[in-house]
């Protein structure tokens, strides 16, 4: 609330200079308000005007796709071919191959990907790849992973190591599309940070392949990248490399908490004979985080060897390790079960709590 | 020149220079905005959410929802937020020492059985009376924790110290969230590399007259009442606008409680909601970015414009009164409590210009507009008034506030576009000519008694009294 006075610091306003400020506003609030109407318009527009178009080149396209024959002779009709130097109509054709394409493989897929090419929307990918724009190329990459488009490897490939996340992100997936595990060798060259989300990404694309060697796994490992090395211990993890045991109880020496408790994680999956003892080693100059990894770990490889350091652990300040150590005994160790439930009798209050949580949580 | 009229012009000066720093601040917040949704749109159009929906792998995340006296609603709200599409996901419903038969409810309607639960003691809270977990399998991510009665905060403390996941969500429970706002609420987690994400926020919309069928949002309507339509814009601004600017500047000192997501180790780290205050959400934000600049580890607050939670929004004065009153009192407490960090160096932007902010434009707002309404209703009555002046600058106040209003609703058309009926649009921008003569003056009015008070020492929340969504009727 701004008040006037007849006194001298609003002589310096001119009541003229103000109603042109306020005249400024109201012509930039009508041209807010034109373009508020337009864009709804256009929305509108976009949304019933083309739908003799969308509707007629879906049916087209399911038609083409389900007919046998050669594709490439076949002749785009004029209706479609009219709308198509339409940019926008071109985009809205490329996007509907794109989505039928993720969502069909074998014959059927390799007929998606002929029409892209036979309707020479490959041109506008690669345009979009070469815009200087960073959201086009990631569009532009997106469009030829999806395609398949592998003779543009060498130009994706340089773009693994983008210092942009999303154009990086986006062509380490079209690798791995055209590639599958053996995508991955950007890994060798890449310096800048892998995100959990992209490495869940590439976990997820890998899910459907079946199992294989993965070649650099161990040298990934040692990498200097530490979002890499996570990465690398996570597919120990999940295919159960064993022959990379070794390198991954190497990784305790790394300054990076994630990359510790991931190993701590992995070893569990890749367990051998020694690894319960190594993990005890470790415990004692690890993070709580850490711990409670190492600890969940134990529950699943520990044996009686164990026992002793588990027992101290129950004595933990700690409310978590206190619970883990004792997951851990119960799981793993002969007459775990009736250790805690001794401890339960000797502090009821505590033990007897964490004694009915186990039971509850491991006898359903 | 006597000093009545030296101390008149100091103060008409003072609060000319706020204003315009004001002003300048909001064309700085509008501008600023635009560049942070446009990058969240562009980095997410190849984004497929579904592959990391189903992933085994995927961080795990609890979601809390305390609950208190929430009988009539509570089953179908639990329903909608089972139905949330994230496979790692542990919904955790406290009941915060209910007098209803909310849980009892729960109990019939999802099988429910006490189990033996040990609840680590990381955050101290009032005492939990029972855990319960589903027979059904189909139930299997839901627990529901009876305590006693503690507050919001209490409550939120609890899920928090039975969450056993990475990350968790807070909301409110008679919120309705999107199916995929798990998903978009945990990427910047999972996309930070230099820096941690502590925390992100998520857009609030408002949900009156729009339609709800089995705790989901099937149709969004814009509300037909005054009040919640006021308060849609005013969301818009806020969201759309105010918060993706202070996200993309990092600076951001509020998450909304009705729906934000946390990085659990912090926030047990920090002593999890502070029980002492009504502000308890921006209290926390506040505080996990304190710690980590104490720490003076690299961190940021996140904020993605997605709609994704609808609220019901107060549609009657008596109750919209009560909520800003709670508010402007929360935001004096959290300011006070760390008052250390006002205009100290030592906490960056978050000292330099976030916490300097909130105190001038956000607290001290009702108190200088109410300052100058009364000086100049006083001003009328001694004749000091230049009408000749007073009008043309009233032109320039209210068109600059039509014109940042119109701006948000700009954004939102060009963004997410939520109401697509060009009636609705009208509805909206012609709400927002009667904001300056009615509905802030009656926000201005609610924080000053909220500031008073603070000095009468009143600390209740305050009865947020729900109406409750339209129903499809089938």
């Amino acid at each position: 609330m701004i008040l006037l006075f007849s006194i001298s610091i609003f002589d310096l306003l001119n009541p003229g200079l103000l109603y042109t400020v306020a005249g400024v506003f109201t012509a930039i609030i009508v041209l807010l308000l034109v373009l508020i109407y337009w864009n709804l318009y256009q929305r509108k527009k976009a949304f019933f005007q083309p739908q003799s178009f969308r509707m007629g080149f879906e049916l087209w396209v399911s038609k083409l796709m389900l007919e046998e024959g050669e594709l490439l002779k076949v002749t785009v009709p004029a209706k479609f071919a009219k709308h198509l130097k339409q940019p926008h109509k071109r985009q809205f054709a490329l996007d509907s191959l794109i989505e039928l394409k993720k969502s069909v493989a074998g014959t059927v897929g390799d007929n998606v990907v002929k029409l892209y090419l036979k309707l020479g929307l490959k041109e506008d990918s690669i345009k979009k790849l070469n815009s200087p724009v960073w959201h086009k190329k990631v569009k532009g990459i997106n469009e030829l992973s999806v395609m398949k488009q592998e003779d543009l490897n060498a130009r994706i490939f340089k773009l693994t190591n983008n210092r942009n996340k999303y154009i990086r992100r986006e062509a380490q997936a079209a690798m791995f599309n055209f590639y599958g595990f053996k995508g991955l060798r950007f890994l060798n060259v890449l310096t800048h940070s892998l995100s959990d989300w992209q490495q869940l990404n590439l976990i997820e694309r890998l899910r459907p392949l079946d199992p294989e060697p993965i070649p650099g796994l161990s040298a990934w490992i040692h990498s200097d990248n530490a979002t890499v090395v996570l990465f690398a211990l996570k597919l120990a993890e999940i295919y159960q490399c064993f022959e990379v045991h070794d390198d991954v109880v190497s990784c305790f020496m790394h300054e990076n908490e994630a990359v510790r408790g991931q190993a701590a994680k992995t070893l569990k999956e890749i367990a051998g004979e020694t690894t319960a003892g190594i993990l005890c080693e470790r415990y004692p100059s690890e993070t709580v985080k850490n711990k409670i990894n190492i600890l969940n770990s134990l529950t699943v490889i520990a044996d009686d060897a164990q026992l002793p350091f588990l027992i101290k652990e129950l004595d933990n300040e700690n409310d978590f390790l206190k619970l883990g150590a004792a997951r851990a005994i119960a799981a793993g160790c002969t007459g775990g079960w009736a250790l805690l439930d001794s401890r339960a009798l000797q502090q009821p209050l505590l033990f007897q709590n964490i004694y009915d949580h186990l039971r509850s949580e491991l006898k359903k | 020149m006597n000093w009545w009229v030296i101390i008149l012009e100091a103060f008409a000066l003072g609060i000319f220079l706020y204003s315009v720093i004001l002003f300048a601040f909001y064309v700085f917040i509008g501008i600023f905005s635009i560049g942070e949704t446009r990058k969240y749109i562009h980095q997410n159009r190849v984004t497929d959410y579904r592959m990391i929906a189903s992933s085994l792998h995927a961080p795990s995340v609890s979601i809390i929802a305390p609950a208190y006296n929430e009988g009539l609603s509570i089953v179908d709200n639990v329903r909608s937020l089972l139905s949330i599409y994230y496979y790692n996901l542990e919904v955790i419903i406290v009941n915060d020492g209910s007098r209803d038969n909310s849980l009892q409810k729960l109990i019939d309607a999802y099988q429910l059985r006490r189990i033996d639960f040990f609840v680590p003691r990381q955050i101290p809270t009032k005492a939990v009376r029972g855990i319960y977990k589903s027979r059904n399998p189909v139930f299997r991510k839901l627990t529901v924790v009876d305590k006693e009665n503690g507050g919001k905060a209490d409550a939120l403390n609890v899920g928090i110290n039975i969450a056993g996941n990475d990350y968790v969500i807070c909301i409110d429970v008679d919120c309705i969230l999107e199916q995929d706002a798990v998903l978009k609420m945990v990427k910047p987690f999972m996309e930070a590399t230099g820096k941690r994400v502590i925390a992100s926020g998520g857009v609030i919309r408002i949900a009156n007259s729009s339609i709800v069928e089995n705790g989901s949002l099937v149709k969004v309507r814009l509300p037909r009442e005054y009040l919640p339509r006021m308060q849609t814009l005013e969301y818009i601004r806020a969201f759309l606008l105010g918060r993706m600017a202070w996200s993309r500047l990092n600076g951001l000192l509020l998450i909304s409680g009705a729906f934000g997501a946390f990085d659990k180790e912090i926030v047990v780290q920090c002593g999890g909601y502070n029980r002492n205050t009504v502000g308890e959400d921006m209290e926390l934000v506040v505080r996990m970015r304190r710690y980590m600049e104490e720490k003076k580890a690299p961190y940021k607050v996140t904020y993605i414009p997605d709609p994704l939670c609808w609220t019901e929004a107060p549609a009657s004065y008596k109750v919209l009164g009560r909520q800003r009153n709670r508010w402007i009192r929360g935001t004096y407490e959290t300011l006070k409590f760390h008052r250390k960090m006002f205009f100290n160096p030592r906490y960056r932007l978050l000292g330099m210009l976030s916490y300097p902010y909130w105190f001038f434009f956000e607290l001290l707002a009702p108190v200088i507009e109410f300052l100058g309404f009364s000086a100049f209703f006083i001003m009328i009555l001694t004749g000091l008034v230049d009408w000749e002046l007073f009008f043309p600058l009233l032109a320039v106040v209210v068109s600059f506030n039509y014109l940042y209003s119109v701006f948000a609703v700009y954004m939102e058309v060009k963004t997410y576009n939520q109401y697509r009926r060009r009636t609705d649009i009208a509805k909206l921008l012609l709400t927002s000519l009667s904001e300056p003569f009615n509905f802030h003056p009656f926000v201005v009015w609610s924080s000053i008694r909220g500031l008073v008070d603070i000095f009468r020492n009143r600390h209740s929340w305050g009865d947020m009294t729900r109406e409750g969504f339209d129903k499809k009727i089938s």
